[in-house]
């Protein structure tokens, strides 16, 4: 068999690339403001430098969704995707987890993002996250 | 500022042409502009060309045709909005006075790319998760749907009054009437996007000449102004509750309203950003020719069809007419710029005064969008 190398889909974006992961946010040790992905060096909304990393709790509900019937870049069609409103006001854009690709999607649902490989390219798992029904 | 004036326009068919260049397409739209306004090219003193995939020295590449050398040319890129990017250098640069007469140039070449379709932007994590345009607007879709009372019927409506427009239109790549049940039994792109709902992809090219009104008096007696130009560019998502919201289009299209001393009830025709037939919906919105949430019974009243009370899209959109994505935004002032003069033939809304050239773009993980640029043309 061969050997399956993973790397995460962005450096910094998700605390371990297991099943227990979660993905890293920025929080705003002032205002609250909290940013994924995690890509600020200040607070956009109040310029305050002290940011904390925090995980997301993975917790969150069904903001709007779409079943892709054309491939993207590296997810093949079809798949379910959304836009998912995360507990802490933050919005993250996920694929379905294929095995739940059954499952009624609708606004509002309520979901949780999960760690886990999203596409694999040549010898290397690619890890990134999904949403699955909560 | 002073008055900046529409002197030249001239645009490509839009089309499948593989076989034609960038510079090829950029070349003959400005052959046509010129044509227009019959000016010598040599007096041309300032140039921007919008190119999205694979530019390079675009302005100098397509002017050198033309005997246009050695002038300040700039080469741009703001996705969707790249064309608006190039009209709004140029008027900049006639508005200040900095000079009397410059080119905005949009063109592009996509379908003989290999991997055209996926359009997605590069290196964009949301992109790479599987967030494609048709995701991106089936997601706006589905709330529209569910939050604003829009049916699919709406979508596929939409869609067959630009293709019923297009027919009208010399250079659009579909002139065929659709029926709403053709729009609807289309392939499945992104459930509700059907294939007859997205725009395609286009080659082609569009060109305006800008003057001061000085240097328009020497060339024409149709004076089409500019009065109101904005460009705005995304805020940070985290700002808007609502994806179906673009508050960077609201901000561009109040900042042109305000310059140009115009309300939305002065709005004779417009040209919009339709790249998904429930895009529309949400641009009469953002454009105050209604309510917010109010966009289906706009389209509903007839309001926004040829012969209605505002005409949008006349020229059939991106979704009949095409979207060379770069060009579209200099098309849209070209075509609005017709509309004025009265030279619209099967297209023309009775009598237009006033128009509005919209056109947005761009997707970017943490922004609400890429740019939004706003032309209001008055005559």
């Amino acid at each position: 068999m061969l050997m399956m190398n993973s790397r995460p889909i962005r450096d910094n974006l998700l605390s371990d690339l297991g099943a227990e992961g979660h993905l890293l946010a920025a929080k705003c040790e002032k205002c609250g403001q909290v940013y994924y992905p995690p890509t600020v060096e200040f607070c956009m909304q109040c310029l305050h430098e002290e940011l904390a990393e925090i995980q997301l709790s993975g917790e969150g509900s069904i903001h709007s969704y779409a079943r892709s019937e054309v491939d993207a870049e590296f997810i093949k069609a079809p798949y379910v995707c959304g836009v998912i409103d995360m507990v802490e006001g933050v919005k993250v854009f996920a694929p379905m987890h294929p095995e739940h690709m059954g499952h009624p999607v609708s606004i509002n649902m309520p979901v949780k993002v999960i760690v886990g490989e999203v596409w694999r390219s040549d010898n290397e798992s690619v890890v990134g996250y999904h949403f699955i029904p909560a | 500022m002073r008055d900046v004036v529409v002197l030249g326009i001239g645009q490509t068919v839009f089309g499948k042409m593989p076989e034609r260049s960038a510079t090829d397409l950029g070349q003959e739209a400005v052959r046509e502009a010129i044509r227009d306004c019959g000016i010598d090219p040599r007096e041309i003193q300032v140039a921007y060309t919008a190119r999205r995939f694979d530019a390079q020295d675009d302005s100098q590449r397509i002017l050198m045709a033309h005997g246009i050398t050695q002038i300040e040319m700039f080469n741009v890129e703001n996705a969707c909005a790249g064309g608006s990017t190039a009209v709004r250098g140029v008027w900049k640069d006639v508005a200040s006075g900095l000079y009397d007469v410059g080119i905005a140039i949009g063109t592009e070449a996509v379908t003989g790319m290999p991997r055209t379709g996926a359009l997605a932007s590069k290196n964009d994590l949301d992109a790479e998760l599987g967030r494609t345009m048709p995701v991106a607007f089936s997601t706006v879709a589905r709330r529209q749907m569910e939050l604003q009372g829009a049916t699919v019927h709406d979508f596929a409506r939409v869609s067959a009054k630009n293709h019923r427009h297009a027919m009208h239109n010399p250079f659009a790549q579909y002139r065929k009437e659709l029926s709403e049940e053709e729009i609807l039994n289309s392939r499945t792109i992104c459930d509700p996007v059907t294939l007859l709902q997205c725009c395609p992809n286009s080659d082609g090219a569009a060109a305006v000449i800008l003057c001061s009104e000085a240097y328009a008096r020497r060339h024409t007696t149709k004076m089409v102004k500019i009065s109101g130009s904005s460009l705005t560019s995304g805020d940070y998502a985290f700002r808007r509750s609502d994806i179906t919201e673009s508050p960077f289009s609201i901000v561009a299209i109040e900042s042109a309203y305000q310059m140009a001393g115009i309300s939305p009830e002065d709005i004779d025709v417009v040209e919009i950003h339709d790249a998904f037939a429930n895009e529309e919906l949400l641009r009469y919105e953002d454009l105050k020719l209604c309510e917010r949430g109010d966009g289906a019974n706009l389209l509903r009243s007839g309001a926004t069809e040829l012969g209605g009370r505002v005409p949008v899209n006349p020229s059939g959109g991106l979704l009949s007419l095409g979207h060379p994505l770069s060009a579209s935004g200099v098309r849209v002032v070209g075509d609005i710029a017709r509309q004025l003069r009265g030279q619209a033939q099967g297209m023309q809304v009775e009598s237009a005064k006033v128009g509005v050239a919209h056109m947005l773009g761009g997707s970017v993980t943490g922004l609400d969008g890429g740019a939004c640029g706003i032309n209001v043309l008055v005559c």
